[in-house]
Protein backbone atom coordinates (compact mmCIF):
# COMPACT_ATOMS: atom_id res chain seq x y z
CA UNK A 1 0.00 0.00 0.00
CA UNK A 2 0.79 3.67 -0.99
CA UNK A 3 1.67 6.23 1.89
CA UNK A 4 -1.57 8.24 -0.03
CA UNK A 5 -3.57 4.80 0.06
CA UNK A 6 -2.57 4.44 3.47
CA UNK A 7 -3.46 8.51 3.99
CA UNK A 8 -6.93 7.85 1.98
CA UNK A 9 -7.23 4.37 4.59
CA UNK A 10 -7.05 6.59 7.82
CA UNK A 11 -9.19 9.42 6.28
CA UNK A 12 -12.34 6.72 5.56
CA UNK A 13 -11.70 5.43 9.32
CA UNK A 14 -12.00 8.46 10.51
CA UNK A 15 -14.77 9.92 9.03
CA UNK A 16 -16.74 6.73 9.80
CA UNK A 17 -15.71 7.24 13.38
CA UNK A 18 -16.83 11.09 13.21
CA UNK A 19 -20.31 9.86 11.44
CA UNK A 20 -20.78 7.17 14.47
CA UNK A 21 -19.97 9.69 16.99
CA UNK A 22 -22.12 11.99 15.72
CA UNK A 23 -25.06 9.48 15.28
CA UNK A 24 -24.45 8.07 18.96
CA UNK A 25 -24.78 12.26 20.32
CA UNK A 26 -28.12 12.79 18.14
CA UNK A 27 -29.38 9.67 18.94
CA UNK A 28 -28.82 10.33 22.35
CA UNK A 29 -29.93 13.74 22.65
CA UNK A 30 -33.54 12.46 21.59
CA UNK A 31 -33.55 10.31 24.45
CA UNK A 32 -32.89 13.47 27.29
CA UNK A 33 -34.46 16.05 28.32
CA UNK A 34 -32.33 18.01 31.25
CA UNK A 35 -30.47 21.05 29.54
CA UNK A 36 -27.20 20.51 31.14
CA UNK A 37 -27.03 16.68 29.56
CA UNK A 38 -28.61 18.19 26.17
CA UNK A 39 -25.59 21.02 26.27
CA UNK A 40 -23.28 18.16 26.76
CA UNK A 41 -24.75 16.52 23.89
CA UNK A 42 -24.62 19.56 21.70
CA UNK A 43 -20.72 19.82 22.37
CA UNK A 44 -19.64 16.47 21.45
CA UNK A 45 -21.75 17.13 17.80
CA UNK A 46 -19.88 20.75 17.79
CA UNK A 47 -16.61 19.25 18.34
CA UNK A 48 -16.75 16.48 16.49
CA UNK A 49 -17.67 18.27 13.54
CA UNK A 50 -14.61 20.67 14.15
CA UNK A 51 -12.61 17.66 14.21
CA UNK A 52 -13.89 16.47 10.86
CA UNK A 53 -13.69 20.05 9.39
CA UNK A 54 -9.66 20.11 10.28
CA UNK A 55 -9.10 16.27 9.23
CA UNK A 56 -10.66 17.49 5.11
CA UNK A 57 -8.50 20.64 5.71
CA UNK A 58 -5.63 18.60 6.25
CA UNK A 59 -5.78 16.18 3.59
CA UNK A 60 -6.84 19.03 1.56
CA UNK A 61 -3.44 21.11 2.49
CA UNK A 62 -1.28 17.97 1.90
CA UNK A 63 -2.59 17.03 -1.85
CA UNK B 1 -48.18 11.04 -13.66
CA UNK B 2 -46.06 10.82 -10.54
CA UNK B 3 -45.04 7.65 -8.57
CA UNK B 4 -46.71 6.93 -5.67
CA UNK B 5 -44.76 8.28 -2.31
CA UNK B 6 -43.87 5.41 -0.44
CA UNK B 7 -41.23 5.10 2.68
CA UNK B 8 -39.72 1.84 2.15
CA UNK B 9 -35.82 2.14 2.24
CA UNK B 10 -33.38 -0.49 2.21
CA UNK B 11 -29.92 0.82 4.02
CA UNK B 12 -26.65 -0.67 3.21
CA UNK B 13 -23.52 -0.25 4.75
CA UNK B 14 -20.60 -2.62 6.15
CA UNK B 15 -20.69 -0.47 9.61
CA UNK B 16 -23.03 -1.97 11.84
CA UNK B 17 -23.19 0.37 14.36
CA UNK B 18 -23.63 3.42 11.55
CA UNK B 19 -26.39 0.74 10.13
CA UNK B 20 -27.86 0.45 13.41
CA UNK B 21 -28.09 4.33 14.05
CA UNK B 22 -29.02 4.87 10.52
CA UNK B 23 -31.73 2.60 10.96
CA UNK B 24 -33.10 3.89 14.33
CA UNK B 25 -33.28 7.61 12.63
CA UNK B 26 -35.19 6.56 9.56
CA UNK B 27 -37.55 4.45 11.53
CA UNK B 28 -38.12 7.25 13.94
CA UNK B 29 -38.81 9.50 11.35
CA UNK B 30 -41.68 6.83 10.20
CA UNK B 31 -39.59 4.67 7.59
CA UNK B 32 -40.04 1.58 7.04
CA UNK B 33 -36.32 0.14 7.08
CA UNK B 34 -34.65 -2.81 6.22
CA UNK B 35 -30.81 -3.45 6.73
CA UNK B 36 -28.22 -4.87 4.86
CA UNK B 37 -24.19 -5.55 5.83
CA UNK B 38 -23.24 -5.47 1.98
CA UNK B 39 -24.00 -5.15 -1.55
CA UNK B 40 -24.67 -8.70 -2.24
CA UNK B 41 -27.16 -9.11 0.40
CA UNK B 42 -28.94 -5.31 -0.20
CA UNK B 43 -29.53 -6.99 -3.82
CA UNK B 44 -31.07 -9.94 -2.93
CA UNK B 45 -33.42 -8.20 -0.25
CA UNK B 46 -33.68 -5.79 -2.81
CA UNK B 47 -35.21 -8.23 -4.87
CA UNK B 48 -37.40 -10.17 -2.47
CA UNK B 49 -38.92 -6.78 -1.59
CA UNK B 50 -38.92 -4.26 -3.15
CA UNK B 51 -37.46 -0.67 -1.77
CA UNK B 52 -38.66 2.86 -3.61
CA UNK B 53 -35.47 4.48 -1.88
CA UNK B 54 -32.14 2.51 -1.77
CA UNK B 55 -29.23 4.15 0.79
CA UNK B 56 -25.99 2.70 -0.03
CA UNK B 57 -22.47 3.14 1.30
CA UNK B 58 -19.53 2.75 -1.71
CA UNK B 59 -16.62 1.56 -0.29
CA UNK B 60 -17.68 -2.30 1.09
CA UNK B 61 -15.63 -5.28 1.47
CA UNK B 62 -18.57 -7.38 -0.44
CA UNK B 63 -20.23 -5.86 -3.74
CA UNK B 64 -19.01 -2.37 -3.39
CA UNK B 65 -21.59 -0.03 -4.03
CA UNK B 66 -20.94 1.48 -7.21
CA UNK B 67 -21.27 -2.08 -8.55
CA UNK B 68 -24.56 -2.14 -6.18
CA UNK B 69 -25.87 1.15 -7.59
CA UNK B 70 -24.86 -0.39 -11.23
CA UNK B 71 -27.33 -3.54 -10.14
CA UNK B 72 -30.26 -1.57 -8.58
CA UNK B 73 -30.61 0.37 -12.10
CA UNK B 74 -30.89 -2.60 -14.13
CA UNK B 75 -33.48 -4.13 -11.35
CA UNK B 76 -35.76 -1.02 -11.34
CA UNK B 77 -34.74 2.22 -13.29
CA UNK B 78 -37.06 3.89 -10.84
CA UNK B 79 -35.69 3.19 -7.38
CA UNK B 80 -34.14 6.07 -5.78
CA UNK B 81 -30.46 5.87 -4.56
CA UNK B 82 -28.45 7.93 -2.14
CA UNK B 83 -24.85 7.16 -2.21
CA UNK B 84 -23.13 7.71 1.36
CA UNK B 85 -18.96 7.90 1.62
CA UNK B 86 -15.85 8.73 3.72
CA UNK B 87 -13.88 7.82 0.87
CA UNK B 88 -11.31 9.71 0.05
CA UNK B 89 -8.54 9.78 -3.38
CA UNK B 90 -8.34 13.72 -2.79
CA UNK B 91 -12.10 13.95 -1.15
CA UNK B 92 -15.02 12.20 -0.54
CA UNK B 93 -16.74 13.99 -3.93
CA UNK B 94 -14.34 11.60 -6.26
CA UNK B 95 -16.19 8.32 -5.31
CA UNK B 96 -19.49 10.58 -4.52
CA UNK B 97 -19.16 11.60 -8.49
CA UNK B 98 -18.68 8.50 -9.80
CA UNK B 99 -21.84 7.61 -7.71
CA UNK B 100 -23.68 9.73 -9.13
CA UNK B 101 -22.50 9.32 -13.16
CA UNK B 102 -23.59 5.42 -12.61
CA UNK B 103 -26.81 6.54 -11.48
CA UNK B 104 -27.23 7.87 -7.55
CA UNK B 105 -29.95 10.21 -7.54
CA UNK B 106 -28.46 12.08 -4.59
CA UNK B 107 -25.02 11.68 -2.55
CA UNK B 108 -23.84 12.35 0.94
CA UNK B 109 -20.38 12.78 2.04
CA UNK B 110 -19.84 11.64 5.68
CA UNK B 111 -19.41 12.50 8.55
CA UNK B 112 -23.09 13.74 8.10
CA UNK B 113 -25.67 13.88 10.89
CA UNK B 114 -28.64 11.77 10.97
CA UNK B 115 -30.87 14.57 10.86
CA UNK B 116 -29.23 15.52 7.35
CA UNK B 117 -30.19 11.91 6.37
CA UNK B 118 -33.73 11.77 7.32
CA UNK B 119 -34.26 15.20 5.55
CA UNK B 120 -32.18 14.32 2.21
CA UNK B 121 -34.46 10.88 1.62
CA UNK B 122 -37.74 12.46 2.61
CA UNK B 123 -36.23 15.58 -0.53
CA UNK B 124 -35.70 12.57 -2.58
CA UNK B 125 -38.77 10.13 -2.33
CA UNK B 126 -40.67 13.44 -3.27
CA UNK B 127 -38.64 14.26 -6.06
CA UNK B 128 -39.11 10.96 -7.26
CA UNK B 129 -42.84 11.14 -6.70
CA UNK B 130 -43.10 14.41 -8.68
CA UNK B 131 -40.74 13.38 -11.00
CA UNK B 132 -42.44 12.15 -14.64
CA UNK B 133 -42.41 8.65 -15.42
CA UNK B 134 -41.93 7.35 -19.22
Amino acid sequence: MTSLEEDAAILHALNNLFGKILGAAELALDLVDQPDVRHELETVLRLTEEAAALVAAFRTAAS
Amino acid sequence: MGRTLSNRVLLIDDDIELLRQMSRALFSAGFDVEAAPDGLVGLERFQANRSDLVITDLIMPTREGVETIVALRKLSPDVRIIAISGGYRVGPADFLNLARHVGADDVLAKPFRLAELVALAVRSLKDGATRPTA
